[in-house]
């Protein structure tokens, strides 16, 4: 954040501290509003739940005794509210409660399990791979794309993103697995510990996120070719790789960033897909059987996991903001 | 009184001539810049002939997906059957139109409806500023962070499983953006100068909204309905992979079934998939195409 | 320039399409080609395979995980596929003849009163003998478990069971509870050796129940300190069978290995199990054909296409459309009026049922080996030790009965039968009839076989039925309350005996309101039943069961479709390997590969 000295006037003391002042008071507000929106979630969710009716006491060979009993076991018997004031007590001690289809085991070890490291830990293994991937090849291809307007790269690119935005995921899925996998046999088709293993599924996840940055980052590039300031560089005469790296690509990237939080969500949602056809064990597949099972305790679980996620990365993407442009942290 | 009788008009009585460039009024601009693009044109004419084909396809032939036809179930591709028949012995050919049908509807209600209240809340939210953003953006930010399957499950049991429960959860839990795009673009325009001096005239927010705020940002949000359509189209066929679809008809719940039967049947699962695909191709090139030619930066 | 750039990359995306179309074209044109291929790098795999035969380690998939390895808690067939391996019972099934467990002789000679002796090497995996004792704590703190609910019911065939419901109904816990049971069950362990059973009526097929894992031992220390966590975590539980687990990571593998201390482990083959929970068919059948996996469960594609490597075997499960002829709100008035008139009337059941081709939908549709057939009872439906099974096919032999019932759709009969109903009805024309809904559990086949029922109906009768899909615990739960027009329900025996097919009937646990819609067919359904749960004489018994199931298909408040048997792909190492009749479980215990 400091200027660098003798190439800009001295900045006042005073200046620094209001604006760290300012920029803390932002953070700061952003961040409470964050974990009110975060209590709000689980507030809806829960009641969402519990107007659904459970399918996991319904087997017909149970008797309304068997089945009372089983619902006070998970004490589903009480009142709704008292419920509710259970269910916040134990999440500020991190308990999300027991799974009702898998009894006598924790939320908490289904999204984390240490013995195994399935879960969370997988997912997110899957979700970083494919952002790295993506953000590295996307911006890459994008620049690419953009600084080589009209040329074979550029119609390269403009192909492979408009396949991206157009083939759902699943469809690339089972087409890189039945080419790659069973066809031509070179990678492993299930799976995700190896290397080998955590290239078709990283693939898969990534094209779609690839498309998008890719698309974005060239049409920012484009956009820049004409903006003041590199035409200013190009008169002072500076050479063509600076403006590209030093201002170009640079300042394209800020349209990128602003897109990084939702497209981690849709990451995110994507791997459902992607851990099904390769058979990964991360959160996905637990996500859709939690649901279809009405397992509450786990789609609660989840949901306040994947709640708290993508209001982080929210939370993180507007704080960039701040950064980026001070209008947005003044505007009252 | 009028201007004219005021102030005399001094110079050359007849300056049309003098003009360098005829007056185009914005849309006709845009209409023609739209249309200069070759891309844009083959887009269009493959767009509006997969939607006349899903909407007349499937009409002329309806015997042909109606029924069970058990000398046809899982027929090879012939004369009578171009694409084969699938396990009732449909057409396939043809049952990927009617499919169409479901798809666009999916797309095109949600898309609509989504920007509908996206505009509302996002203009007003903008507009009116200080605690009213404050609620609306926490209420967009809570929204946004409840997972449509969830939102997709509750529906389903108040309504029942079907195409409009997919389409009120879309739209649910995808307002959001078109919303938070608005109010962008509203917070931006709120300041300019002709905003200002309506408000000082005493104009109401409604009217300011409507006559001055809404026209200026129009184009951007008509790419980002134009780009919902797609999206929607999207979320329906990953639904019905999840199996949370519907037993109706669409391109979602054939390329489903495609896919169970993809090494024996694979026409079942293709064709479904190529008019798929190309409907979200061509209605992404012309979201792009709709955003270049609505840049003012652009215009020539 | 940029024009032309575009409209280029649209012609390549679209060629591209094309190309990825065709390449997945190609897939499934060379996959077939490609057996042969994938023969050979099965060939490959099964050389380094046969490493893995050396260690002769039997590797199965699952669609889903196992949710306890305690049977007491849950019958589905994922826990008891684990369940089979790691408790002992009393008698094992093998291959449909019923072997001596951890009993090693029976005395019953009315099949009322059996004393079983328990054998003296029977030991837990620790090593700790298991005694009568423990069979008389297990099935009496079952009635204490609450987690226990789905299972106990299992018990109402031993004496007593119904005071304890009766006790049970009125809120009795704890001691209060214990009393009732110590006075009124009739389970005994009079010596560490002898454990003496009184069922409530001649039973000679209870056999199956003595041999199922839901009645087998738990051990009392372990479950005191355990509770309802009981089986959830390998160090949580007593294993009594031939194997014990020593791994399970949730949601991706159970590991097995044989337990030294079982009293028949010299003749236990394997050196191990291991079961991976794959839930995509995709991946599970690509690890089979890559020789990772012994056995897999398909779908009805895979079958068509590897024909070579599907097994079949018996199945015990019923399908049928339930139809609701007094359907009822929660608060007892009668909702749907119209529709379940409808349904009550048999002629327009039967105009239904006729539209049903159920060879094409059992035969060209959906390729699974079925039974589809009108018969609520299998033939064999009995295989005990000492030739009782054979009673029902003997009768079944000796009489013609002539089902109403298509197994091929007839058109002209449907209208027949439709006109019939609505003159009875008053509809002058079918345009009138009211939609009607049908519920089915998505994934697997209800979709299809709900499809087809629908097409079929409105291309024969021209009614519109709709097919409602829902989660496989919401459809049960709108099965107990009643809240369905149609609904596709399927139905699997837990002992081995055609009786348990009619119980739903007996009881009305389907809430179809036939009692309440047809009282007079009801009573006399009822009256053969009690006739049924009573009689010493089995060949009248044997008569009696094809009496009823001959009534049930006339008069009963639902329509056949079939009786699925159960498949798989199987390895052809693997020997001894099957899927038990009653509960569909896997049976591994004698198996073998090589």
């Amino acid at each position: 954040m400091s200027a660098l000295p003798g190439r800009n006037p001295p900045v006042p003391a005073h200046a620094f501290r209001g604006y760290t002042q300012d920029m803390a008071k932002y953070i700061l507000r952003r961040i409470l509003i964050s974990i009110f929106t975060i209590f709000v979630l689980i507030t809806v969710t829960f009641f969402l739940m519990k107007m659904i009716p459970d399918g996991l006491f319904s087997d017909p060979k149970m008797s309304e005794e068997a089945r009372q009993r089983m619902r006070a076991l998970y004490g589903l018997d009480k009142p709704v509210i008292e419920q509710y004031f259970i269910y916040i007590r134990n999440l500020l001690h991190l308990d999300l409660g027991d799974s009702i289809a898998y009894p006598g085991r924790s939320v908490m070890t289904m999204i984390y399990d240490p013995a195994t490291g399935n879960g969370l830990p997988t997912s997110m293994r899957l979700g970083l791979c494919s952002l790295v991937f993506s953000v590295l090849f996307g911006v890459g291809m994008g620049t690419v794309a953009g600084l080589n307007r009209g040329k074979i790269w550029d119609k390269v690119v403009i192909l492979i993103a408009l396949v991206g935005v157009s083939v759902p995921s699943f469809l690339v899925a089972v087409t890189l697995v039945s080419v790659f996998g069973n066809i031509l046999g070179w990678l492993p088709t299930t799976g995700f510990s190896t290397p080998r293993e955590m290239i078709l599924p990283t693939i898969c996840l990534s094209l779609g996120t690839i498309a998008t940055l890719a698309r974005l980052m060239r049409t920012s590039i484009v956009e820049l070719e004409n903006a003041d300031y590199i035409k200013t560089a190009r008169s002072k005469g500076l050479k063509r790789r600076t403006i590209v790296f030093k201002h170009q690509i640079r300042n394209a990237l800020l349209p990128v960033v602003t897109v990084l939080g939702p497209l981690s969500a849709s990451l995110l949602t994507g791997t459902f897909v992607v851990e099904a056809v390769f058979n990964i064990k991360g959160l996905g597949g637990y996500f859709v059987e939690s649901i279809t099972n009405r397992d509450y305790g786990l789609v609660m679980g989840l949901t306040v996991l994947f709640g708290t996620f993508l209001v982080v990365a929210n939370l993180l993407v507007d704080i960039i903001y701040g950064f980026v442009d001070p209008r947005i942290r003044l505007a009252k | 009184m009028d201007d004219k009788t005021l102030f005399a008009h001094v110079g050359p009585l007849d300056n049309k001539d003098q003009t360098e460039y005829e007056y185009v009024s914005f849309w006709k601009d845009v209409f023609r810049r739209f249309f200069s693009s070759k891309t844009t044109i083959v887009c269009c004419i493959l767009l509006l002939a997969i939607f006349l084909g899903c909407m007349i396809i499937p009409a002329i032939y309806a015997d042909a997906i109606s029924g069970v036809n058990p000398l046809a179930i899982n027929a090879k591709p012939s004369a009578e059957h171009w694409l084969g028949a699938d396990r009732y012995g449909h057409d396939v050919f043809i049952k990927a139109w009617s499919g169409g049908r479901m798809s666009f509807l999916v797309g095109l209600v949600a898309a609509f409806c989504q920007a509908i209240i996206g505009v509302l809340i996002g203009s007003i939210s903008g507009y009116c500023g200080g605690k009213v953003d404050m609620v609306v953006m926490r209420i967009v930010d809570i929204f946004i962070s409840i997972p449509y399957m969830i939102v997709v499950l509750a529906i389903q049991m108040v309504a029942g499983r079907g195409i409009s429960t997919i389409i009120i959860a879309l739209v649910i839990t995808g307002w959001q953006n078109t919303a938070r795009l608005t109010r962008g673009q509203v917070l931006q325009l709120k300041n300019e100068d002709y905003v200002m001096a309506a408000q000082s005239l005493n104009v109401k927010g409604v009217t300011i909204i409507l006559k001055h705020l809404l026209p200026n940002i129009l184009s951007v949000i008509l790419v980002s309905v134009t780009l919902a359509i797609p999206s929607a189209m999207f979320s329906e066929a990953f639904l019905s992979f999840l199996g949370m679809g519907t037993s109706d008809v669409s391109w979602g719940s054939l390329i489903r079934t495609g896919m169970d039967v993809r090494d024996l049947y694979p026409l079942q699962l293709i064709w479904p998939s190529i008019l798929l695909a190309a409907t979200m191709l061509c209605i992404q090139l012309l979201g792009d195409s709709m955003r270049d030619s609505l840049d003012p930066k652009l215009r020539r | 320039m940029k024009t032309s750039t575009r409209l280029l990359a649209l012609l390549l995306a679209v060629v591209m399409l094309f190309a990825l179309a065709a390449c997945s074209g190609d897939t499934n044109t060379s996959s077939n080609g490609d057996t042969s291929n994938s023969d050979t790098s099965n060939g490959d795999t099964s050389s380094t395979g046969n490493a893995s035969t050396g260690d002769n380690i039997l590797r199965i998939g699952l669609a889903q995980d196992i949710e306890t390895m305690d049977s007491q808690q849950n019958t589905a067939e994922y826990t008891q596929s684990v369940a089979e391996g790691v408790t002992a019972t009393l008698l094992r099934e093998h291959n449909g003849e019923y072997l001596f467990d951890l009993a090693e002789s029976y005395d019953t000679d009315d099949y009322i009163h059996w004393t079983f002796h328990i054998r003296e090497d029977a030991a837990w995996s620790d090593g700790t003998p298991i005694t009568a004792h423990d069979f008389e704590y297990s099935w009496k703190q079952i009635f204490h478990r609450d987690e226990a609910g789905k299972v106990y019911i299992l018990f109402d065939g031993i004496q007593g069971y119904d005071a304890i419901a009766e006790a049970m109904a009125e809120g009795k816990t704890g001691d209060e509870l214990s009393a009732v049971i110590d006075e009124n069950f009739a389970v005994k362990a009079t010596d560490d050796h002898t454990l003496e059973v009184t069922l409530v009526s001649a039973r000679p097929w209870y056999l199956s129940c003595f041999a199922s894992p839901y009645m087998g031992p738990i051990k009392q220390d372990i479950y005191e300190a355990n509770g309802s966590a009981y089986g959830s975590s390998v160090d949580k539980f007593a294993y009594s069978g031939p194997f014990y687990v020593s791994e399970w990571a949730y949601n991706e593998k159970v590991v097995l290995e044989p337990n030294p201390y079982y009293w028949d482990a010299e003749n236990i083959k394997l050196d191990g199990v291991e079961i991976y929970i794959v839930k995509d068919v995709e991946p599970r059948v690509n690890m089979f054909k890559e020789g990772t996996l012994h056995f897999v469960r398909a779908t009805s594609e895979y079958y068509t296409t590897m024909p070579d490597d599907v097994v079949t075997f018996e199945g015990s499960s019923w399908s049928y459309l339930l139809t609701n002829q007094h359907r009822v709100n929660t608060d007892g008035q009668m909702v749907n009026e119209e529709i379940s008139a409808l349904m009550a009337n048999r002629d327009f059941v039967m105009a239904l049922s006729c539209c049903i081709d159920r060879s094409v939908l059992f035969g060209s549709v959906l390729t699974d080996p079925t039974k589809f057939g009108t018969n609520l009872i299998v033939s064999g439906n009995l295989p005990l030790n000492d030739g009782l099974g054979t009673l029902v096919e003997d009768a079944r032999a000796k009489r013609d009965f002539d089902n109403p019932i298509p197994l091929t759709a007839d058109g002209e009969l449907a209208m027949e039968y439709l006109q019939k109903a609505m003159d009875t009805l008053g509809y002058t024309d079918a345009s009138q009839i009211p939609e009607i809904s049908l519920v089915y559990s998505q994934g697997g086949e209800g979709q299809s076989i709900c499809e087809f029922i629908s097409l079929s109906v409105e291309q024969f009768l021209g009614l519109k039925i709709t097919p409602e899909p829902v989660e496989f615990g919401v459809r049960d739960s709108r099965v107990i309350s009643g809240d369905y027009d149609l609904l596709l329900m399927g139905w699997g025996i837990d002992g081995v005996d055609g009786s348990d097919l009619f119980q739903p009937w007996y009881s009305d646990l389907f809430c179809t309101g036939w009692p309440t819609a047809h009282p007079d067919e009801y009573a006399t359904f009822a009256e053969m039943m009690d006739d049924l749960n009573t009689t010493t004489d089995f060949v009248y018994r044997g008569e009696l069961l094809l009496d009823i199931e001959e009534y049930l298909v006339q008069y009963g408040p639902f329509i056949t479709l079939n009786f699925t048997g159960d498949c798989g792909l199987q390895s052809d190492l693997l020997h001894d390997f099957y899927i038990r009749e009653a509960g569909a479980t896997y049976n591994y215990t004698y198996a073998s590969l090589g």
